[in-house]
């Protein structure tokens, strides 16, 4: 690792400079491939809807300084609306939780998959990367049909759990891939030191998995913070129990006479996720694993 | 990442009708006030109410008759469950507003823009709510099948008032296989209008025509004088193909009748029957008109309605002419009602008609309280309460205090003067008229099975529209219905 | 050098000792009320969680309070649930924890999945076998009608194209980006990331409008294109092009929505992926005189084999449920319709409950490959371990 920096150390600035540009060069061209679209968006939510439905987006970059025709209205709009801070903080409610059980859950789980032995693991174990592809609208009615038997309609205990559930597949199919490629010499120099599997666990497979629990963590955080369907479904009709999403989907209007405010509602409804995942990113460094296990 | 589509209700429109304002009514108006409390002593012209027994019988012509006693309603909580949202949902609640106010209720409504798939889910799930009303009365029959709606017969209502006040076609669109009804019509919206330039009809001499050959000529002369006539537009997300559908049911309903209608969309003759044919060829007479239509008849399919008024605001003019339902205001442009107008659909064969849609209440729980809720807000005076922000000043418990929102009356006793815009006294007066003549009918596409009615009659609509020949498009479309 | 060091660790027989010179019935005594008080922690771990629950489910009750209580509990009490269940297991003897353990481990989820995942699967195998409303047996009716009707065949190929076409694209940009991306300094490589990932980010709503003003279409004098293809298109003198009713290529036109959403997933884990291949092995292959691409192709790529079949097995399957991207854009016209577009549209709008279900035991049958080649790899991987 440092002798292989210290290379690119010597080479000085404008060699570094020099051997990245290709690298730069395509990445910046992908990067702006795949934001253009979305600077659309950006610049539509400061638009009014005549000007939205008149116009391309482009046409206002010319005029980018020109302060007539920019508006705020739409943001003060959504922001403003009754209930908005109250579904934001629904969504919190519903989402935190949602992220933080089923990873408990599913290291535990994939931990078992990855290094204990019991008989048709590996079967069971593409069972459940297999049950990813329930579709979550059949799913709904018969769990809804469970809880309205056990009460359990409108509460959030009943969203997160329905979120653990929809979240686990893909939960336990990516730690465990992670956790199963861990040195496996780490794992047998602690039993023979003595660890049973729970400490194995919690002290030396959690820290070593810290990058992919940082990344399940941003998926299923955008997932619930996104979600429509579950938290419409089970948490009822409330309207002090509405996310966000839900508060944002009806601004809209019925046929769409609002749609020049979903531009404004999706950036505001982005921030939270946006500002995780950066604070996630530095989860995402090299070489954990590296030097753990020389000699 | 599944999230549903919010596609919600496309084609809903919304239309205002003007009733009549009998004098009765404003002792009816004490009449309720009194019965709101416990027994009363108020005494009125015909003098009803003294006590709550006995109820509150109106003399002819008036509001929707409880047979029995007023219930005390006061106390009851539940949730109403509908499709509005945005204002139209703010509108809701500002009539729920005044309503608890006034009779110490605490109903909440809550709205969603998949509304369809809600409901069923949640009926589905064992979880439904109290009260829902509908856009889609053919989804009644399917609960009410189920054993999970209460019938109207079973809460007390008087029916053939209902049918007198509401239409029986309106009516009978709710009763299911037992024979009773479950769905109780609350506030239709209306489809049949034609939008036109009207500095240009005035420039130029236009008359409005009545008659559809008028049409037809007058969009002649148009091409003549250099304009394209029409605009179109149908692209509507999974839901393209609807403003076109409506085209041939306002035909339809205006060459065949009521009655036939009834039996298109109940499956009793045939979709291909030559009654449909000629009511899509007679379409066609002015669809396919070389010039009629701006952009070209085979790109119709991919403008969308909301797009589609759009050229009417040009200078010069794109088009001159647009047929859409009341809420296309919303996407005029500012300013934008002060140029366009609009004219009712023309005759067809000489005959008249109506064509809407309109939300129907289903009520999920046996509650006497509940029918007697229902029963107060499908009288004159509350529909009056929910018609306007103000209750264009007479009606007796305000307006829902939510400005640009206007519900047109379901019961023909709402007069014209519960609006404030002229546009809606216009409408409502159309609408209320046409219930009491029972020449209201609703969109086809709404009351035949959704295979069909949401499925292929509109795709077999965009295909014709791309120049598939008529019986083949009406021959697929029978082909589909299901046969269950 | 140093394996991380464990706090002291447990005594591997986890029994109490024998107090010497004491009889059996004393131990035994001892024994029991071990085992009892380990008991007792999962036990008083459940009550809590339940109380608080029971105070979670109240709708009135502070919303930060709750939110905080729920964390808290969400996270702790799952904690302390599985130490407790650990305890208990730690004092059984020696023998039973060997085997239990792996179900103390697995159980939670296990239960979870089969209520929320197993019984609405099998509550669908069951009602594709019935009819429309679900109340009569019709065997295999439903399959029939699904295989003889064209629109379903159609929806079967596209969906089809699909899965064949949109993980291996996703994969490649993944992996291309997330390597040139490492290449980069710190910053710039968080930038460009954050770029990519972005798209994720967006609501589904949001992508919908994001790509209407793409692919939006308005016939001439409807008024400006507020698409940008056509309005490059009119830029360039042409008249403006109906994308989305074009086929085939209006599948492909659906497919860069879905592949420009999950880019930035295969992205990320193929990013962790990658740093995670030790660096000496690059070194060596670099003073060996290897170059960048052979670096690539003959290092990486072999290391990161398990983890780019796990991110094309996830884009494969999110592929197969995808409807709302069909049923929102296009609503399945112009042959653009996928199965779960179908199923959708069968279940909710239709009310075909037989067909609908039949569609999704389609979808489940239709994974089976994906998941022989992956149980095929855990097996090489175990053997090479």
């Amino acid at each position: 690792m440092t002798t292989a920096l210290s290379q690119h150390a010597e080479k000085g600035f404008l060699g570094r400079l020099v051997e990245r540009w290709p690298a730069k060069l395509a990445v910046t061209i992908i990067a702006l491939m795949w934001t253009i679209p979305t600077l659309g968006l950006l610049i539509s939510s400061f638009r009014t809807r005549d000007e939205i439905r008149g116009s391309g987006w482009w046409t206002a970059i010319p005029h980018l300084f020109g302060k007539a025709q920019w508006t705020i209205s739409n943001y003060s709009t959504v922001l403003g609306q009754s209930g908005f801070g109250n579904a934001f903080l629904n969504s919190l409610a519903v989402t935190i939780p949602a992220v933080v059980i089923p990873i408990t859950i599913a290291a535990f789980a994939a931990y078992a998959f990855a290094w204990m032995s019991f008989p048709g693991r590996h079967v069971l174990f593409a069972l459940v990367v297999g049950l990813m592809v329930v579709p979550l609208q059949m799913a709904l009615i018969p769990i809804l049909r469970i809880y309205t038997n056990f009460d359990l309609v409108g509460t959030f205990p009943a969203v997160w759990l329905a979120h653990t559930g929809f979240g686990l597949p893909l939960a336990v199919y990516l730690l465990r891939n992670y956790i199963g490629s861990l040195p496996s010499s780490i794992i047998e120099s602690a039993k023979i030191d003595g660890a049973d599997d729970f400490t194995i666990f919690w002290r030396l497979i959690v820290p070593l998995s810290v990058p992919v629990l940082a990344s399940f963590a941003i998926f299923q955080f955008l997932w619930v913070w996104n979600d429509f369907l579950v938290a419409l479904v089970f948490l009822g009709l409330d309207p002090k129990a509405q996310v966000l999403t839900v508060a944002l989907a009806n601004l809209a209007g019925n046929r769409g006479e609002a749609e020049h405010l979903l531009p404004a509602a999706a950036f505001i409804s982005m921030v939270l996720p946006m500002v995780v995942f950066f604070s996630l990113q530095r989860y995402f460094v090299r070489g954990l694993t590296a030097g753990s296990v020389k000699g | 990442m599944a999230t549903f589509a919010v596609a919600g209700v496309e084609g809903r429109m919304r239309l205002m009708k003007k009733g009549r304002w009998l004098a009765v009514l404003a002792i009816m108006a004490m009449i309720a006030a009194a019965c709101g409390g416990t027994g009363t002593t108020t005494t009125t012209a015909g003098g009803g109410a003294t006590t709550t027994a006995g109820g509150a019988t109106t003399t002819a012509g008036g509001t929707t008759t409880t047979a029995g006693s007023m219930v005390d309603v006061s106390g009851t909580e539940f949730t109403l469950f509908g499709a509005p949202t945005g204002a139209e949902g703010d509108a809701m609640t500002g009539f729920l507003n005044v309503y608890n106010e006034n009779k110490g209720t605490n109903i909440t409504y809550v709205g969603s823009d998949d509304f369809e798939n809600q409901i069923q889910i949640r009926v589905e799930g064992g979880d439904p709510p109290a009260v829902a009303f509908t856009p889609q009365p053919g989804t009644i029959c399917k609960f009410a099948d189920e054993g999970k709606l209460v019938s109207l017969e079973d809460l007390g209502f008087d029916i053939a008032q209902l049918e007198s006040d509401s239409g029986k076609f309106w009516m009978d669109l709710g009763i299911c296989a037992d024979g009773k009804h479950y769905g109780l019509p609350w506030f239709p919206n209306y489809k049949s209008l034609i939008w036109y330039v009207e500095p240009v009809f005035k420039d130029k001499g236009y008359e409005i025509p009545t008659t559809w050959q008028g049409l037809l000529d007058l969009s002649q002369k148009m091409v003549d004088d250099g304009y394209a006539p029409w605009c179109f537009g149908f692209e509507s997300g999974n839901a393209t193909g609807w403003p076109g559908t409506d085209w041939v049911e306002d035909i339809y309903v205006r060459q065949d009748g009521a009655d036939m209608y009834g039996k298109w969309f109940r499956h009793e003759i045939p979709f291909n029957d030559p009654s449909v044919a000629t009511a899509l060829n007679t379409f066609g007479d002015l669809f396919f008109a070389p010039g009629f239509v701006l952009g070209g008849a085979e790109n119709v399919a991919s403008i969308s309605f909301k797009d589609a008024p759009l050229p009417m605001f040009d200078t010069p003019p794109g088009c001159l002419m647009h047929k859409q339902g009341s809420f296309v205001t919303n996407f005029f442009p500012a300013g934008g009602e002060d140029i366009v107008k609009f004219f009712p659909f023309p005759t067809v064969d000489g005959n008249t008609g109506a064509m809407g849609g309109g939300d129907t209440v289903m009520i999920f729980k046996n509650d006497p309280k509940i029918g007697q809720i229902l029963k107060d807000w499908v009288s004159a005076d509350w529909e009056c309460t929910l018609a306007s922000p103000s209750g264009g000043g007479v009606s007796p418990y305000g307006g829902t205090g939510v400005a640009g929102v206007e519900r047109l009356p379901g019961n023909k006793n709402v007069s014209s003067d519960c609006y404030e815009t002229d546009t809606n006294k216009t409408l409502s007066k159309v609408i209320t008229d046409a219930l009491a003549s029972n020449t209201f009918v609703f969109d086809a596409s709404d009351l035949m099975p959704p295979e069909v009615g949401q499925g292929t009659w509109w795709t077999g609509l965009v295909d014709w529209s791309k120049g598939t020949p008529t019986q083949q498009v009406l021959d697929t479309v029978e082909a589909s219905w299901p046969s269950s | 050098m140093v394996t991380p060091t464990l706090m002291e660790p447990e005594r591997p027989g986890g029994r109490p000792p024998d107090t010497v010179g004491e009889g059996r019935a004393p131990a035994l005594l001892l024994y029991l009320i071990r085992l009892l008080a380990s008991l007792l922690i999962p036990v008083f771990t459940v009550v809590v969680l339940v109380v608080s629950f029971n105070y979670l489910r109240n709708q009135n009750a502070n919303r930060l309070l709750q939110v905080f209580i729920a964390i808290v509990v969400g996270v702790v009490g799952v904690w302390v649930l599985y130490w407790g269940m650990d305890r208990f297991v730690g004092v059984l003897p020696e023998r039973f924890r060997a085997g239990i353990r792996p179900f103390i481990f697995a159980g939670p989820a296990a239960v979870i999945l089969t209520v929320y995942l197993v019984y609405p699967a099998v509550n669908t195998v069951i009602i594709s076998f019935m009819s429309r409303n679900s109340k009569e047996f019709v065997g295999l009716q439903n399959y029939i009608d699904v295989f003889t009707t064209h629109d379903t065949l159609v929806s079967i190929r596209n969906s089809i194209l699909w899965v064949v076409i949109v993980p291996v694209i996703v994969v490649a940009i993944g992996l291309g980006f997330a390597t040139l991306a490492d290449k980069l300094g710190r910053r710039s490589e968080s930038v460009s990331k954050s770029l990519i990932f972005l798209p994720m980010a967006v609501s589904f709503v949001g992508a919908s409008v994001v790509w209407g003003f793409v692919y939006s279409f308005r016939p001439e004098g409807f008024g400006n294109q507020i698409g940008i293809l056509n309005a490059l298109v009119s830029a360039l003198g042409g008249s403006p092009i109906n994308w989305l009713s074009i086929q085939p290529w209006n599948t492909a036109f659906l497919m860069v929505i879905l592949i420009w959403t999950q880019v930035g997933f295969a992205m990320v884990i193929l990013s962790s992926a990658i740093k995670s291949v030790p660096a000496e092995i690059i070194e060596a292959a670099r003073i060996d005189g290897a170059t960048e691409l052979q670096l690539f192709w003959r290092v990486v790529l072999p290391s990161v084999t398990s983890t780019v079949i796990v991110v094309w097995t996830t884009v494969v399957i999110t592929v197969w449920k995808l409807f709302d991207i069909v049923y929102v854009m296009t609503g399945g016209r112009d042959g653009t319709s996928v199965i779960a577009e179908r199923m959708v549209t069968e279940f909710f709008k239709n009310f075909n409950f037989g067909a609908g279900a039949a569609l999704a035991v389609i979808l489940f049958i239709a994974v089976i490959p994906v998941l022989v080649i992956n149980i095929r790899r855990f097996q090489a991987e175990e053997a090479i371990r």
